[in-house]
């Protein structure tokens, strides 16, 4: 695959993350969830999204 | 968020249970509540921020002491505070407890019924209005928070950009981000993956340290230097409106010298890269050219002489014996006389290699002679520049230091101090301005390595699948950051100009003078000229730019949350509720004021003094903004006397607003008009 598809798909992927990381921050910030949930979700989120990615990329070398 | 109601009792001023129904129209979103000075036009305001979170303005004095001193004198012993908000189109009531016992409860109003929420309610309500914003919504209006500091460098109003934007919330998304790469580099280091990745990981991890506190330091440094130039270009037109023409003259010869000093340290600068290149270019030819000489005459003289190019070619004879055929067809055997002879002939036959490659040795030995003979011109003439450049360099430094000299001899104790401050200026600018240089020189530096590292570890990674997974997460949450941070910047990159824009916008309308504000990319904010000049501003003009400063900044915020496209979130849109804010501002722009800030908030709560010269209730119930209007009466246990009576007008009706001779000291809120329902 070439790598630039590679990069394509980690910048979806890392962007998509960013915006869920900021969900989980606000969150801690005004008090809803502890830095202890706060850190437990987002490392949920990173392996969530990196699975997501790794589907599209076995699809992309299917493809 | 807008407030509906509020309950107060036995807070402060208040005796007994006080109530306000505030205005929640879109069009006619203002309330104001009149009091005269000492009713407790601060007590109201704090009693809201306490019942949101416990807390109170900076200048609130005796904070231990809430509970109503006719109340306790009756054996009450607690105080409290109630308020009906209206959030996101859902419906809450909170009351605040104070006193011997303390309680803070919430219910959401569903269907008219009261469902009250058990746990995490303080935390709930940080979402709505979080603490760290409501100094800047709620303000005492006579100092305190609201308070932005005009022309001076330190003011904070990249903080409050920063709270009211929710800046804070992406900064500690990215804090959050950098603690889970470096779990992630240190399980890395934990699997079995090469020495050599591991490494690259920890080069890339300190690398990026590395960059984040370069970056930090060129802001740093290039807000301080634009502070420098600021200053520096302040001093000069000091010292350019001092009016004696020797000065002047003196002044104006330093500049002209100036700029020709500048010219020729660009000259030498140039020069100097120049000289670089040289060497580049001509280093190779002159240190060869001892080697040049020698090896020339080697190759001419050596064994190839006369044997290049020989008749017969070494690899077609070998060719020759391996096939054991000659080219004539005749068989050709080891030990037979022809055998012999084509053996001998390998001797004295070529090999094209080396004749290639000697023919090649020859060619570049031949351009180093032409390039020794070339260079010797360029770098002399390189060379004779420099030296006129750095004699020009020191006659002008010599000229501007003796015209500088003549300027303090001029006997001027302004004129001293401003040369002074002009030569320490100069020398801060000249210094930040090679630290600067410096540093980005070394951020550069480090971004190219951090390239080809990175290079490495893609080619590295391939090697180890475990290692892949890592790095590839790694990959993800450096897009995420990057994906914040760019949108961090691009949201600061346009902030100022629009809060620019729409206090300009104001100015235009309403100042007397043809001033304009700046806000400099250290953040500074100036009032000027149209020229540019930077004017010294008023209490009165300091009051209007901080209203017009925070208003236009709660607007933005309202409206950067009905953006779709931004993934940052506004730190919290509420009521601006403002003590006194006409108190230092005269009889025109205390109206001006009046007029603008309902247009900029979705609702604005107002307690101030009537002042009679400055009609700001006639101005705001002109604009069709006033949606309610509430006075304070004081109930005063001593008898009148001669003292006058006190009393407010509202659209033409006056309301009294003390009454002597009361069974029970206490300050009442009482309705006095409403444009609403």
């Amino acid at each position: 695959m070439a790598n630039k598809t590679r990069e394509e798909i980690i910048e979806k992927y890392g962007e998509a993350l960013a915006k869920k990381l900021l969900r989980y921050e606000r969150s801690a910030f005004y008090g809803d969830l502890k830095p202890h949930d706060k850190f437990k979700n987002m490392r949920k989120e990173l392996d969530l999204q990196y699975k997501n990615l790794e589907v599209e990329l076995e699809v992309d070398r299917e493809a | 968020m807008k407030l509906k109601a509020l309950r107060i009792e036995n807070f402060r001023s208040f005796y007994g249970e006080q109530f306000i129904d505030f205005s929640t129209c879109n069009d006619k979103n203002t309330t104001v509540i009149l009091a005269p000075n000492g009713y407790g036009k601060t007590n109201l305001l704090n009693a809201i921020l306490w019942c949101f979170h416990k807390t109170f303005s900076p200048g609130f004095v005796l904070p231990n002491q809430i509970l109503n001193w006719q109340a306790e004198k009756s054996g009450r012993k607690s105080f409290h505070v109630e308020i009906l908000f209206e959030h996101n189109e859902r419906e809450f009531r909170i009351i605040r407890t104070g006193g011997d016992t303390e309680a803070f409860k919430l219910w959401e109003v569903v269907d008219g019924n009261f469902v009250e929420r058990k746990s995490g309610v303080e935390a709930f309500i940080n979402t709505i209005f979080p603490k760290d914003l409501a100094g800047y919504f709620i303000s005492d209006g006579e100092g305190g928070d609201l308070k932005i500091t005009i022309n001076d460098a330190s003011l904070p109003i990249g903080r409050s950009v920063r709270d009211i934007l929710g800046f804070k919330v992406a900064e500690s998304a990215i804090d959050s981000i950098n603690k889970i790469k470096k779990e992630i580099t240190e399980q890395l280091q934990r699997h079995n993956v090469s020495d050599q990745l591991v490494e690259l990981e920890a080069f890339l991890a300190d690398a990026d340290e590395k960059r984040k506190s370069l970056d930090k330091r060129i802001k740093e440094n290039g807000t301080v230097l634009e502070k420098y130039q600021e200053d520096l270009a302040q001093t000069e037109l000091e010292l350019a409106g001092i009016n004696v023409n020797e000065l002047r003259e003196l002044i104006a010869r330093r500049k002209i010298a100036e700029q020709k000093l500048e010219e020729s340290q660009r000259n030498l600068r140039n020069n100097t890269s120049r000289r670089v290149n040289l060497i580049r270019n001509f280093g190779f030819a002159a240190f060869a050219s001892k080697f040049r000489d020698t090896a020339l005459d080697f190759i001419d003289e050596a064994e190839f002489r006369g044997r290049l190019p020989a008749p017969y070619n070494v690899q077609l004879i070998q060719d020759i014996i391996e096939e054991s055929k000659c080219i004539c067809g005749a068989e050709i055997h080891e030990g037979s006389a022809a055998f012999e002879n084509i053996q001998k002939l390998v001797e004295t036959a070529s090999n094209p290699d080396i004749l290639t490659r000697v023919l090649r040795a020859r060619a570049r030995l031949s351009a180093i002679k032409e390039s020794s003979a070339i260079a010797l011109d360029v770098i002399r003439e390189n060379a004779e520049n420099r030296i006129t450049e750095e004699a020009t360099i020191e006659s002008l430094k010599g000229d501007i230091a003796d015209i500088t000299i003549n300027i303090e001899r001029m006997d001027d104790r302004k004129i001293t101090k401003l040369s002074g401050d002009r030569t320490r200026l100069q020398t801060a600018v000249r210094n930040t301005q090679m630290d600067l240089v410096r540093d980005q020189n070394r951020l550069k530096e480090l971004e190219d390595q951090v390239s080809s590292k990175k290079s490495d570890r893609v080619r590295l990674q391939a090697l180890s699948p475990q290692a892949e997974i890592f790095f590839t997460k790694q990959a993800m949450l450096e897009r995420a950051e990057s994906q914040i941070s760019s949108e961090l910047q691009r949201v600061e990159a346009t902030i100022y100009e629009d809060i620019k824009e729409k206090i300009n916008a104001f100015l235009d309308k309403y100042l007397r003078q043809d001033y304009r504000i700046d806000i400099s990319p250290s953040l500074k904010i100036s009032l000027k000229t149209r020229d540019g000049n930077i004017v010294p501003v008023s209490k009165g003009q300091q009051a209007i730019m901080s209203f017009i400063y925070i208003s236009s900044l709660v607007s933005l915020a309202k409206e950067s949350l009905s953006k779709e496209s931004s993934i940052l979130k506004p730190g919290a849109t509420a009521p601006l509720i403002y003590d006194a804010p006409f108190s230092n501002l005269d009889e025109q722009y205390a109206p001006d004021v009046a007029r603008q800030l309902p247009e900029l908030v979705d609702q604005l709560i107002v307690i101030m003094y009537q002042d009679k010269g400055k009609d700001v209730l006639g101005v705001l119930q002109d604009t069709g903004r006033l949606g309610k209007v509430y006075y304070m009466n004081a109930h005063i246990e001593g008898p009148q006397g001669s003292k006058p009576s006190t009393e407010v007008q509202v659209d033409g009706e006056s309301y009294q607003v003390t009454h002597y001779g009361a069974p029970h000291a206490k300050v009442e809120i009482l309705k006095a008009v409403s444009y609403v329902d």
